[in-house]
């Protein structure tokens, strides 16, 4: 991949004034897969950038140690970007630690630093635990243990001593390769129990002075395993014991302490409902279809609600933005018997069908925090550009990837790391801040309109035939919602249907820049030489919302328009779940008449398509619509397991 | 090809214009080919081309011709 077209972009935006979108840009250079020449070039580029008119937080970050450590700065400046932060690096002499620390006129005070991280490794600090341990008594290793614990105090004491600056301390990793070997965990001076020893001494001697951390190295490079973690090319070449790998997630530990530090940790997780915290959407399935339970699928969305609940458990707040029925949701949260999570555990909601971004500004004002403390999490890929293009504060995360993997994937996210130092020191200081960004913010979302058109939508109307009669039939039967008058016909009834003279079954499939959403629309109308009626109207509720049910109908409008009938009628059979229709026929310009049915006249203009949807038709059509496109294939309803659909067939004409 | 493709990837790590990079190019000649970028090289040019260099590799790879060849001779037989 090459990023000289985006640092061409970059430049242009720039050049052109807008250092914001030139930023956001730039950062993307950071996704979806974190690398080191990302890293690199982006912490390059940023001195283009006047980073504290961004908003972006300095902090003054000092790395010593007992290796190269040089490498780690631009990650560590590219993930604190990401983190809105603005990190200037220091970087002590080669193994010089000690003298960098003893030094009070030195450099490393001069810099002032915020934090200081101390990554020494036992290699250095005491070799003879590492290399020479076979030959060791007792008594020697209890002396090298005393050694090394002095020495790193001595360090620590004079920093302390000189400055104010928070003090990271890695601890130590014991040996992989132990020199007993399968010996050596079942010896009571083995490597293991030493390390162990030293780790303990260490975490007792930074309780002991104000405000030293200690980082786990060992644990993170069990997390990776040693064999990724150490890289023998570059240790020989540069005296770097980090793999690619192990720097960019040392990097990542080291920015989770700035951003805790700082107050930058994220504090709540906005969750979407559907295929998020259960398999499946629950206004299609119902309560008894969604998949949550004892067996999988559903127990893997169990052990990712328990990840849910320990980030709740350790403080994180926990809030719901979700596109469905309010009601029939929290009655689901309160007793569906699988689920682990429970309206109280969420500290607020926004369950409805209005946008998702307004929703988290909402939610935003309501839990008085500012939308930087967000993490927006949702399957849907519309839902997750929407919400990062209007709101580039929030954290936003797509969950995708097989269901069994995300517990574990949501724990590494990393980013609600806290402290428990001053944190409401931070939030007072802060409420003024939230009140002046908030009233920014709100001028500053972009309206739905540009949004859908970003989308670049396609819907395709063709006609019922053989091979969509089973998804026809299932739309009619699961859609409970956007559904006009909720008739429910079986596949012999549609075929039925399809072949009575005067009916015609429309099949509307969607396709937009995520991707294809296959068939989602379905209407029928009975027709005599003058009126349409409309039996049966209907959208899934996943892509409602968009203006696609206005470009459906207006598709159907027109074509009776075209020929020579004088009117359309529809019905609204109200029902306990669609209430989400309601108001479609008389936004649509219809009106009652005193059967209660809806009427449109035929005789006017032709029905406007929203601009923003593209509608392709196998009849042609004078619309207001861009020229009419051949007739696009309708995939298979039943898509192969690798997704994409068993093979596309032209859709016989009706 | 494979030049190209070199020289894109060290026009991205060196902050430096594809075109600016000759067949010469080296340490001496640009100016953010230290050497830690020069290990960020090797690595980037391991994901670039899935290839896998010994620490021999990474320390002769001092020109641009000599990295084009280290790559030339990492990659599999049968790969262009």
């Amino acid at each position: 991949m090459s990023f000289s077209s985006l640092r061409a972009e970059v430049q242009d935006l720039l050049a052109r004034g807008d250092a914001e979108a030139a930023w956001q840009r730039l950062l993307t250079a950071l996704e979806p897969e974190l690398t080191t020449q990302a890293c690199v070039m982006v912490a390059a580029q940023a001195d283009k950038f006047d980073l504290a008119a961004l908003g972006l937080a300095s902090t003054r970050a000092a790395l010593l140690g007992s290796f190269t450590l040089e490498p780690l700065v631009p990650l560590v400046k590219a993930l604190g970007y990401r983190s809105r932060l603005a990190p200037e690096c220091y970087v002590g002499g080669f193994n010089a630690w000690q003298s960098e620390a003893l030094n009070g006129d030195g450099a490393l005070y001069r810099f002032q630093p915020d934090v200081i991280f101390l990554a020494v490794r036992a290699d250095e600090l005491a070799p003879p635990l590492v290399h020479d341990f076979a030959a060791l008594e007792p008594d020697a290793i209890q002396a090298e243990l005393d050694r090394a614990q002095a020495e790193l105090e001595g360090a620590i004491a004079a920093i302390r001593s000189r400055s104010p600056a928070r003090i990271v301390v890695h601890n130590f990793a014991a040996p992989v390769h132990p020199t007993l070997g399968i010996l050596d965990a079942n010896h009571a001076h083995g490597q293991q129990a030493v390390f162990s020893s030293l780790n303990e001494r260490l975490r007792t001697l930074a309780a002991n002075y104000r405000d030293v951390w200690l980082l786990d190295a060992a644990r993170l490079q069990a997390e990776i395993g040693h064999a990724q973690w150490f890289d023998a090319r570059l240790w020989g070449l540069a005296r770097l014991p980090l793999s690619a790998r192990a720097q960019l997630r040392l990097a990542d530990e080291c920015v989770r302490f700035l951003r805790a530090f700082h107050g930058a940790s994220r504090k709540v997780l906005a969750l979407d409902l559907d295929n998020v915290l259960w398999g499946g959407i629950l206004g299609e399935d119902g309560a008894d279809g969604i998949q949550l339970g004892t067996e999988y699928p559903g127990s893997a969305y169990v052990e990712f609600q328990r990840a849910v609940l320990d980030l709740h458990q350790r403080g994180v707040l926990l809030a719901i933005v979700s596109k469905n029925d309010e009601a029939e949701t929290l009655r689901v949260l309160e007793s569906h018997p699988a689920m682990l999570l429970r309206p109280r555990h969420f500290a607020a909601w926004r369950i409805n069908w209005e946008d998702k971004a307004q929703n988290l500004v909402s939610l935003a004002e309501e839990l008085n925090l500012k939308l930087d403390s967000f993490v927006f999490a949702d399957d849907s890929p519309v839902e997750v550009e929407r919400v990062r293009s209007a709101l580039p504060a929030v954290m936003t995360v797509q969950v995708t990837g097989e269901p069994a993997a995300r517990a574990g994937w949501l724990r590494g996210l990393g980013v609600f790391d806290t402290l428990t130092f001053s944190a409401e020191d931070r939030a007072r200081g802060a409420l003024y801040a939230q009140e002046a960004e908030r009233k920014r913010l709100q001028s500053r979302v972009s309206t739905l309109e540009e949004f859908y058109r970003s989308l670049d939508m396609e819907l395709s109307v063709s006609m019922l035939d053989a091979t969509t009669l089973e998804r026809a039939a299932q739309l009619t039967q699961r859609t409970n919602q956007f559904n006009l008058t909720t008739r429910r016909y079986t596949l012999a009834d549609l075929a039925q249907l399809r072949d009575t003279p005067g009916v015609r079954v429309y099949l509307a499939q969607l396709r937009d820049r995520f991707g294809d959403s296959g068939i989602i629309g379905l209407a029928i109308t009975r027709s005599d030489s003058l009126t349409v009626m409309l039996d049966t109207f209907l959208l899934s509720c996943r892509v409602v919302g968009r203006g696609v049910e206005g470009a459906f109908l207006a598709y159907i409008v027109n074509q009776a328009q075209q020929e020579g009938q004088l009117e359309i009628v529809g019905e609204y059979i109200p029902t306990r779940k669609n209430q989400l229709a309601a108001d479609f026929l008389s936004d649509q310009g219809f009106t009652r008449a005193g059967d209660g049915a809806w009427h449109l006249s035929l005789t006017g203009h032709a029905v406007a398509y929203p601009e923003w949807i593209r509608v392709h038709a196998p009849f042609s059509d004078p619309s207001p619509n861009p020229s009419p496109q051949p007739l696009t294939p309708i995939p298979h309803p039943n898509p192969s397991p690798d997704g994409r659909g068993a093979g596309v067939r032209e859709s016989a004409q009706a | 090809m494979l030049e190209e493709r070199v020289r894109a990837v060290m026009s991205d790590l060196f902050g430096v214009a594809p075109e600016e990079i000759g067949a010469e190019a080296s340490p001496r000649t640009i100016e953010n080919w230290d050497s830690l970028q020069h290990l960020n090289l090797a690595l980037a040019l391991e994901q670039e081309f899935d290839v896998q260099f010994t620490t021999d590799d990474i320390a002769g790879m001092t020109d641009f011709a000599r990295v084009v060849a280290t790559v030339q001779k990492r990659l599999p037989v049968a790969a262009a």
